[in-house]
């Protein structure tokens, strides 16, 4: 009897330390599907960018991609995760402080307002269709967009450095 | 057999026939390499794509200055004045901008208002000579100058009720539209440099080439360093030789002919929250009076006893004063400079601004009454230097909206005594979209 007491303490202990990595597994893989990733039309060539690049674009101070194309920026409304961390750490300002800059850009006739599209489907065919568009979603809408022709980015995340 | 067959033979030749209609339509997209210049353009200009947009902003105000020095009495006293509240709509904007291709922009900006009925403010098309590098500006558009003139008219966005007071409507340093301009910016990692050229009409007399210019560097919209030059590289005129409402124009009109250089630089800051503006603008004039205007003048309005020294008119008594003794030739400085700081904190209402702001203003020429030409502001003053410190608040519910309101405390010299005078402004603006 003794000897089985200690036996269930044992299992659950064991049960206890797994439970933070069972945790942080489900929620890597939850952060997973939330990843962020550019789609761009398949004639933008492109294979990976960077924060301060979308940045760049989504502010307005980019007009072109490197091959002299247009750059057709689409915004995702605040309804999705997502797109609340792309306004978060990506351009580092809220979707009112952005549409407030925009309308200065707009004001003084340097650009046309930007797209909002909701559904990741309507991003998808939008970004297929649109020479030099790209837009944001997450990783795991790419199931919705498997019979639309797009090219898929990589989003490099900036890389921390310590101070020695 | 025979119909499996049959049907076969059909489903190939109707794959095949999709796959050419596919195959014709990825070639006739492409624009073969060696098709010259022509063809890229036209590649360029004439591609499928035409964004194009009408949107345009609406701004209403209600404003009024108090106790305002007016003039001096027989006993030698200072008698002042105040003016009715007046609401005005200085901005009703019909804006239209469309893009072509790859090259193309073209923007058009109308403000509606009782005054000039239809006042084309800019109608310009810009053409990329080299990418973000180098592009060709034709038109009427608002010449890079400083923080505010390019973007005079996004008045849901401006963080103060007014335009700084070098652009001051009455006594502005620099005529704010031009013609042509050769521009471009570099950008990469979050830096830009951007570069402008511009010539155009502007003011000048006869067949000078007025050249300005405009550097500033831009670090992720969070710091903002440039410098912008203008010269009138000879004679310039008023845009009207009458003795009415000066408008726009650095020149006065009761000078012959004007030259003149403009200078200045301008930094901004802008970094959790806080929004810091500085500018200083300096301006020299070279220029000639006309004698019938300045009698005309003399005649017409109150100046005061420097502007009558400075015009030779001192000690002159009846309607007008000899010819011989107005000093033709004349050269003064205009000066001005700027300080603003701002922060925005984001409420559950929206966003909420308070603001406050130093503006000086010199300009030993001018007269206080704006009807001759005058600006009400410096030329009120007895050493042309005026002083406004404002403060505001801006109050944004959303985006589109921009409810302002501004207490300004006025300094001039008056009498030999500094005076200081109120003024108030309160306004509401609107960023309207066509969808």
């Amino acid at each position: 009897m003794q000897e089985h007491t200690t036996f269930r303490k044992i299992i659950f202990f064991n049960l206890f330390l797994a439970l933070p990595l069972l945790i942080s597994t489900s929620a890597k893989a939850n952060t997973e599907g939330l990843e962020l990733i550019a789609i761009v039309n398949p004639q933008v060539e492109l294979a990976e960018v960077d924060y301060q690049t979308l940045r760049d674009i989504y502010t307005g101070q980019s007009e072109h991609w490197p091959d002299g194309q247009r750059i057709f920026p689409v915004l995702r409304p605040v309804v999705k995760e997502s797109a609340y961390r792309f306004y978060r750490d990506v351009l580092e300002m809220g979707p009112d402080k952005l549409q407030s800059h925009w309308h200065k850009l707009m004001a003084s006739g340097e650009r046309l307002p930007l797209k909002v599209i909701h559904r990741a489907y309507d991003v998808g065919s939008f970004v297929s269709q649109q020479r030099g568009a790209i837009a944001i979603i997450e990783r795991r809408e790419l199931s919705k967009l498997v019979d639309i022709r797009i090219r898929v980015v990589q989003i490099l995340k900036p890389v921390l450095t310590v101070l020695q | 057999m025979q119909k499996l067959r049959l049907i076969t033979l059909t489903c190939t030749m109707l794959c095949l026939l999709q796959a050419q209609d596919g195959f014709a339509q990825t070639q006739s997209a492409q624009v073969p390499e060696n098709a010259g210049i022509f063809q890229y353009l036209l590649n360029q200009f004439s591609g499928p794509e035409n964004h194009s947009h009408v949107y345009g902003v609406i701004e209403t105000n209600l404003q009024k200055s108090s106790d305002y020095p007016e003039g001096i009495n027989e006993a030698g006293s200072t008698t002042y004045d105040s003016d009715a509240h007046q609401y005005n709509i200085p901005h009703a904007h019909l804006m239209l901008q469309s893009m072509k291709g790859n090259l193309f922009n073209g923007f058009l900006n109308l403000n509606i208002n009782d005054e000039d009925g239809v006042a084309l403010n800019n109608a310009w098309m810009d053409i990329g000579l080299n990418g973000e590098a180098l592009k060709l500006r034709l038109g009427k558009f608002y010449r890079p100058f400083g923080l505010y003139n390019e973007v005079r008219d996004s008045v849901t966005t401006r963080l103060s009720a007014q335009l700084p007071e070098y652009l001051g409507e009455n006594h502005t340093m620099i005529s704010p539209t031009t013609n042509l301009m050769l521009h471009g910016r570099i950008s990469g990692s979050g830096h830009t440099l951007r570069y402008a050229f511009t010539t155009g009409n502007d003011l000048r007399a006869a067949s000078q080439t007025p050249f300005g210019t405009d550097i500033y560097y831009l670090y992720n919209n969070f710091f903002r360093f440039g410098a912008s030059y203008y010269s009138s590289n000879g004679n310039a005129v008023a845009p009207s030789t009458e003795i009415g409402e000066l408008k726009n124009s650095p020149v006065q009109n009761w000078m012959d002919k004007d030259k003149f250089n403009v200078y200045g630089s301008y930094m901004r800051l802008a970094h959790l929250g806080f929004n810091l503006d500085l500018e200083y603008w300096s301006s020299s004039h070279k220029a000639e009076r006309d004698i019938e205007q300045i009698q005309a003048l003399e005649a017409a309005t109150y100046l005061n006893p420097t502007q009558l020294q400075r015009f030779g008119l001192d000690g002159i008594t009846g309607d007008s004063s000899a010819s011989d003794s107005i000093p033709l030739q004349t050269n003064y400085t205009v000066s001005s400079y700027l300080m603003r700081l701002a922060y925005t904190w984001e409420t559950e209402f929206g966003f909420v601004t308070p603001y406050i702001n130093y503006d000086y203003y010199k300009n030993p020429e001018t007269i206080a009454a704006k009807e001759f030409g005058g600006d009400e502001k410096a030329g009120r003053s007895q050493d042309g230097k005026f002083e406004k410190f404002s403060f505001g608040m801006i109050f944004k519910p959303i985006p589109a909206i921009a409810i302002k309101a501004e207490y300004d405390s006025n300094r001039v010299k008056f009498n030999n005594q500094s005076v200081l005078y109120s003024s108030y402004i309160m306004s509401a603006a609107y960023f309207w979209e066509l969808n």
